[in-house]
C-alpha cells in the first residue's frame, strides 16, 4: 500500500510541482500572488478540448496549440491587467487575480457549457504491475513530462541570457531598468511561461480526470506547494509540489480523502509560523 | 581642461522644470551640459533637487510620481525627455544609482553580464574584460553573490555594471554615501582612467563637495531646485558661496 501511495503521490506531485513552478515564475517576475493559477491550468485543459475535438487537430499540433494558446493568454493577462494596474499593493493585485479566475471560469462555462467533458488524448494509458505497485503509464508519462519541463525551465533560467535578465528583474526592478533591461518584455515572458507550465499540468490532470472547471481546486494546490516550498524559490516550488502530492495520497489513502486538506494546510500554517520564507526560500540578503 | 562652452555636448538639459504630483516645482529652469570627455559635478545639500535631476535625466521620474513640466533633455542628438529608462540606457547613458542597487542574488559576473546585455555578445565580452582589468577585485570575486560583498565592492560592481554597457556618459549618484573614505578615494582615483580607457564622460552627483571638485572639470551648485553657481571646478571651489554651504568653512573666513 505504502509504495502505491508514494508512487501516485510523486506522480501527481510532479504535476503540482509544474503548476507551482509556473506560479513562482510569475511571482518572482511581477510579485503577483496569482490566485488564477488554478484556472490557468484549467484553460490548458480546454485548449486541448478545442484543438483536439473542435478543430480536430492531430496530437502534435494539439500540443503546439495548447502551448501557443497558453503563451498568448499569459502575455495578454500581463499587458491588459497586470501592467496597467501594476505597482499596486499586494492586496489589490490579489483581488485582480481572483477576479480574473472568476471571469475565466465564466467564459469557459459560456463557451463549453458547465458539464464535464471527456477528452482522450493519445497518451499511454495502460497499467503494469511492479512488485505490489500498479504503475499507471499515464502517471509515469505525466511525471516524466513534468520533470522534463521543469528541467528545461531551470536550464533556461540558469543558463540563457533571457533567463539571466529574468533573474535580474526579479532581484530588483529599479536596478533592472537602470541596466537597460526591457522589463515589460521580461515580465510578459514570465507570464507566458507561467501560464504554459500551468496549461501542461492541466492537460495531464484532465486525462486523469474529466475536463471540468472544477479542476481548478486541484490546480490551487499549487498555492500551499509554493508557500511550503518558499515563494521565491524555484526548487522550492517543485519540491513543495511533490510534498503536497505525497501528503495528499498518503492522507487520502490511510485516513480519508476528507483528511487531505488538513494534512496539507496544517503544515502550511506551521511553515508560516516557523519559517515564513518557506522550506527552500531564503531570507533576503541584507543591504550592506 | 575642457571649456565650459564645449560645443560638442553629450548631455544637454535646457529649461528643465519638475514637480511631484503637480505640487510646487522641485526643479525650475535648470540648464546644464556635459561635453564629450568631460567630468562634471553636481553639488548641493539634501533637498536641493539633486536626486530629482538625476531621476529626470535617467527617466525614473514617473516611477517616483514626478513629471517634467517644461524643458528638454538631450543625449547626443537624441531627445530623451520622457523616454523610458531602459531606452535611455540603450542610447548610451550608464547608471550608477544611489544605494548601488546591484543584483544581490546574482554573482559578480552575472551582474556584469546584465550590464553588457545591451551590447552585441562579442563587444559585451570585450567591455567586461576591460572592467575586470580596471577592478581586479571584481575579477577575484567573479563567482561570489553580489549581496555578500562589502559596500565598497558593491559600489565597484555598480560602476563596473554601468561601464559594461559601454556607455557614452555615466551618471554617478552619491557614490560616497555610507562608504568608508578610503574605499571612496580608491574608486574616485579610477575616474580619470575610466575616461581615458572607456572614453566615457561622467556626471557626478555628490554631497562630498571636496571629492567631487577634485575629480571634475566643471561643477554646478544646486540650491532649492535652481542652479545658483556654475563654472570651472577650481573656481567653484574657491567661491565664497560654496565655502559657506558645502566645504564647512566659516562665513567670516571668506568675508575676511
Amino acid at each position: 500500500m505504502l509504495s502505491q501511495f508514494i508512487f501516485s503521490g510523486l506522480a501527481l506531485g510532479s504535476i503540482y510541482g509544474l503548476v507551482a513552478l509556473g506560479f513562482t515564475v510569475i511571482y518572482k517576475a511581477t510579485q503577483v500572488f496569482n490566485f488564477a493559477q488554478g484556472m490557468l491550468m484549467v484553460c490548458g485543459a480546454y485548449f486541448a478540448v478545442t484543438a483536439s475535438i473542435h478543430l480536430g487537430l492531430p496530437f502534435p499540433l494539439t500540443i503546439a496549440f495548447i502551448l501557443v494558446g497558453a503563451g498568448i493568454l499569459g502575455i495578454a493577462i500581463y499587458f491588459l491587467l497586470i501592467k496597467p494596474l501594476g505597482g499596486q499593493a499586494l492586496l489589490p493585485m490579489i483581488m485582480i487575480t481572483i477576479a480574473l479566475s472568476i471571469i475565466l471560469r465564466a467564459v469557459i462555462e459560456l463557451i463549453y457549457g458547465g458539464a464535464p467533458l471527456t477528452l482522450r488524448l493519445p497518451l499511454p494509458s495502460g497499467v503494469f504491475v511492479l512488485g505490489d505497485v500498479r504503475i499507471s503509464q499515464l502517471h509515469v508519462t505525466a511525471a516524466v513530462v513534468s520533470w522534463l519541463c521543469m528541467l528545461l525551465f531551470i536550464v533556461f533560467f540558469r543558463r540563457s541570457r533571457a533567463g539571466l535578465l529574468m533573474r535580474a528583474t526579479a532581484d530588483g526592478y529599479e536596478a533592472a531598468v537602470l541596466s537597460g533591461i526591457r522589463v515589460d518584455r521580461i515580465n510578459a515572458a514570465a507570464w507566458a511561461i507561467g501560464t504554459m507550465l500551468a496549461a501542461i499540468g492541466g492537460v495531464f490532470l484532465c486525462q486523469l480526470q474529466l475536463v471540468s472547471v472544477e479542476l481548478e481546486n486541484i490546480g490551487l494546490l499549487a498555492l500551499p506547494a509554493v508557500v511550503i516550498g518558499g515563494l521565491q524559490s524555484v526548487p522550492g516550488a517543485i519540491l513543495g509540489g511533490l510534498l503536497v502530492g505525497l501528503i495528499e495520497q498518503l492522507a487520502s489513502g490511510y485516513i480519508s480523502p476528507k483528511a487531505r486538506d488538513i494534512f496539507i494546510y496544517v503544515p502550511l500554517l506551521l511553515i508560516l509560523f516557523i519559517r515564513p520564507w518557506g522550506l527552500f526560500g531564503q531570507k533576503e540578503l541584507g543591504r550592506v | 581642461m575642457m571649456s565650459p562652452c564645449n560645443h560638442e555636448s553629450l548631455l544637454s538639459v535646457a529649461g528643465l522644470s519638475v514637480s511631484y504630483g503637480g505640487k510646487a516645482l522641485v526643479l525650475s529652469g535648470i540648464d546644464l551640459s556635459v561635453g564629450k570627455g568631460e567630468i562634471v559635478a553636481i553639488l548641493g545639500a539634501n533637498g536641493a533637487g539633486k536626486t530629482t535631476l538625476i531621476r529626470a535625466i535617467s527617466g525614473l521620474l514617473k516611477l517616483h510620481g514626478g513629471a517634467i513640466l517644461a524643458g528638454q533633455i538631450k543625449i547626443g542628438a537624441d531627445d530623451t525627455t520622457r523616454l523610458a529608462p531602459e531606452t535611455i540606457v540603450r542610447l548610451g547613458l550608464g547608471q550608477v544609482p544611489e544605494g548601488r542597487l546591484v543584483f544581490k542574488n546574482l554573482t559578480v559576473e552575472e551582474n556584469l553580464d546584465v550590464g553588457a546585455a545591451v551590447l552585441p555578445r562579442e563587444k559585451g565580452r570585450r567591455t567586461m574584460a576591460a572592467v575586470y582589468h580596471l577592478f581586479p577585485r571584481l575579477a577575484e570575486r567573479r563567482t561570489q553573490l553580489a549581496g555578500l560583498m562589502s559596500g565598497g565592492e558593491q559600489q565597484m560592481l555598480a560602476l563596473g555594471r554601468a561601464l559594461a554597457s559601454s556607455p557614452r556618459l555615466i551618471l554617478v549618484d552619491e557614490l560616497s554615501l555610507g562608504l568608508a573614505p578610503l574605499i571612496v578615494r580608491d574608486i574616485y582615483a579610477q575616474f580619470k582612467t575610466i575616461r581615458s580607457e572607456f572614453g566615457t564622460s561622467m556626471l557626478i552627483v555628490e554631497q562630498n563637495a571636496r571629492l567631487a571638485l577634485d575629480v571634475s572639470e566643471r561643477a554646478y551648485v544646486l540650491e532649492r531646485g535652481e542652479v545658483v553657481l556654475s563654472g570651472l571646478s577650481a573656481d567653484v571651489a574657491t567661491s565664497a558661496r560654496i565655502h559657506e554651504s558645502y566645504l564647512g568653512v566659516q562665513a567670516e573666513a571668506s568675508h575676511g
